[in-house]
């Protein structure tokens, strides 16, 4: 998620109202002048860009994995992902917002049910001859093609957690994919000599 | 007296001033410059151990954002 996409109102709210919101930094020192991506999401033009660069992740309290999605999303795509994370919370977890003992079918289901908006979507977008905001030629090539890799990422995730849930029959624990999250493309921005540094281990974990 | 129109108007346009290139600036050796679009709304916990702790607390679940650069110095 590019930091334009929390300036959205209503993402925000949402955002404040649910979540505790923190960040981690895994390139400190690290600086782009660039906003030719935040112009876009700014724009509401179907910007989604499913890169190795930025990762958000939605956990319980206990860090146990709900959802996550790499790289960035525009607020209308991010609001649907926030969404999903609550009414699978709603699902899988207790009051004390606990991931439940035997919530592993409800967390498939759901997971495979958002999987399954997320193809259509795609199969949407590619047939798309126009996309509101978005110019035509190769500004549409290119948008589709980003557009449709972002919801092949988010199925990916969707089928992988709880893949990886009934292999350690129970949650997925922040610390297993923190550095190992799924993405769709490699972009990342990395300062130089810095690409063989040793990746930081989760936070909070040490 | 058309073709002389055009002409000056042609040479009008070449005078305008020229929109700025995209890139900007937006950090110099003090910190950074306020941008509108950057991380405005959301309420951020930090450090991580502080965030964990205020959602078990609170019973809130956690979002954690995974970047490159700082947010609190605007990604400079």
């Amino acid at each position: 998620m590019r930091t334009v996409t929390f300036s959205n109102a209503e993402g925000a709210k949402a955002v404040n109202d649910k979540f505790v919101a923190t960040w981690v930094n895994r390139q400190p020192g690290f600086h782009n002048c660039s906003t030719d991506a935040e112009d876009r999401i700014k724009r509401n033009d179907y910007e989604c860009f499913a890169t190795k660069n930025f990762c958000t992740f939605f956990t319980t309290p206990d860090l146990d994995v709900l959802h996550y999605g790499s790289g960035h999303q525009y607020p209308p795509l991010f609001l649907g992902e926030l969404k999903f994370v609550l009414e699978l919370a709603a699902a899988v977890c207790d009051p004390r917002g606990r991931y439940m003992e035997d919530a592993l079918p409800e967390f498939r289901a759901l997971h495979e049910t958002h999987a399954a908006r997320h193809e259509k979507d795609k199969v949407r977008i590619l047939q798309a001859t126009s996309l509101p905001g978005v110019k035509g030629g190769d500004a549409l090539l290119s948008r589709r093609h980003s557009y449709a890799e972002g919801m092949r990422h988010l199925c990916k995730v969707h089928h992988d957690l709880p893949a990886k849930s009934e292999k350690l029959n129970g949650p997925v624990p922040l610390s297993l994919v923190f550095n190992d999250y799924l993405y769709e493309n490699g972009f990342e921005e990395v300062m130089e000599g810095d690409r063989n540094r040793e990746q930081p281990r989760t936070p909070g974990m040490q | 007296m058309t073709r002389i129109a055009l002409m000056a108007g042609l040479v009008l346009l070449a005078a305008a001033p020229q929109e700025e290139p995209r890139a900007r600036k937006c950090c110099d050796a003090n910190g950074p410059k306020p941008w509108p679009g950057y991380n405005k709304g959301v309420q951020w916990t930090q450090p991580f151990d502080a965030a964990v702790k205020k959602a078990r607390d609170t019973n809130k679940f956690l979002m954690v954002f995974h970047l490159v650069g700082d947010m609190d110095k605007e990604g400079c």
